[in-house]
């Protein structure tokens, strides 16, 4: 059966982000994710066939998604504070209200 | 005489003075990307583009800066005004959520003769007839539904299969029609199906009480039959013809 080998650096990408990719390729392809090292081994297996170019295709294609939820790690890294803020202006008021309700 | 200084001496300090706000992305091609602010404003950007964007390598007047500004993305770091304009909108978004509901679904059965594996249910085969809604908690939950504050009720047949228990779905119309105007309620009613077992019989019944029925076509027959399996692999053959009957 034919089987993809990515390789990452732990240090540089998290187990979380390798997991979402994994999911969003699921109906191209079937990912294993293993720690071994200092790396981490994901095994794609397509879920057809791909034709000559196709294998390369499937590699590019998973390595944008890992590069894509790296980004999303990052960007939910650096604004979960002001995100707690907007909803706290948004929805604290609320919570006052029930307060007041119950006293 | 004193003049300006050019704007390349403000630079640094406009993006230090920037934030970063909670965004969400999504890759439409190879360089090409959906982005959206925490209360669904949309942007079109380009793979590098949303790099600077998140990384704040935008200055002002590099018209990149004023669309990420435009649309949330980022805000002035001691600017309060953005994220109050923010949260303003995400809570008339989420104004539904003071109201009690007016919607309440009826599942009056787990059973469905598809077997789709995405579905959220917990689906049990046709002949398990034990994983239907029983009369007597259907009716008292037609009367919690008539008790909701709201004046315009909606009732919506969900499953499984809801058709698969009809017989359970018009004694749940019947009741709720002839108990609504004590209250003075008004109930619309709607049927959640794959239409696959849609019969005349049902048809009238839904056009002599104003019954709405809600279905889904995932796509081509490809790819609706792959997603919706069933006996027969004809799913998108008997949605389409149920959809032309209705």
């Amino acid at each position: 059966m034919l089987e993809i080998l990515v390789e990452f650096d732990r240090s540089t990408h998290s187990i979380g982000a390798l997991r979402e990719a994994a999911y969003r390729i699921i109906r191209e392809a079937s990912c294993q994710i293993d720690a071994v090292g200092d790396r981490y081994l994901c095994r794609l297996t397509p879920k057809q066939a791909p034709v000559s170019a196709g294998t390369e295709d499937l590699r590019e294609h998973f390595l944008d998604l890992v590069t894509d939820e790296i980004l999303r790690e990052k960007v939910a890294a650096e604004t979960s504070g002001v995100r707690d803020v907007i909803l706290a202006l948004a929805f604290g008021a609320l919570a006052t209200q029930q307060e007041d309700a119950r006293a | 005489m004193a003049g300006f200084q050019a704007a390349a001496a403000f630079a640094q300090d406009a993006a230090a003075a920037v934030r970063l706000l909670p965004l969400r992305f999504e890759r439409l091609g190879a360089n090409r990307f959906l982005v959206a602010n925490i209360v669904g404003d949309l942007l079109l950007l380009t793979g590098e583009e949303l790099e600077r964007v998140v990384s704040l390598e935008i200055r002002p007047g590099d018209g990149l800066y004023e669309r990420a500004f435009e649309k949330l993305l980022v805000a002035g770091r001691n600017q309060r005004s953005q994220l109050q304009l923010l949260a303003l909108r995400l809570r008339s978004r989420m104004a539904f959520l003071l109201e009690p509901t007016a919607l309440h679904l009826f599942v009056v059965t787990l059973r469905c003769e598809h077997s789709c594996p995405y579905c959220q249910v917990s689906r049990r085969s046709v002949d398990r007839e034990r994983f239907d809604m029983s009369e007597e908690i259907a009716l008292r939950a037609v009367d919690v539904a008539l008790s909701a504050p709201a004046r315009r009720i909606k009732i919506e047949f969900q499953g499984g299969e809801p058709l698969l228990n009809f017989g359970l779905v018009r004694k749940i119309v019947t009741a709720a029609q002839e108990r609504a105007p004590d209250r003075n309620k008004t109930v619309e009613f709607v049927i959640a199906s794959n239409l696959a077992l849609l019969t005349d019989d049902v048809l009238g019944f839904c056009r002599d009480n104003g019954i709405l029925l809600s279905t889904s076509l995932d796509g081509p027959a490809d790819l609706h039959n792959r997603n919706r399996p069933r006996p027969g692999g004809n799913s998108h053959a008997l949605a389409v013809a149920g959809i032309r009957r209705a």
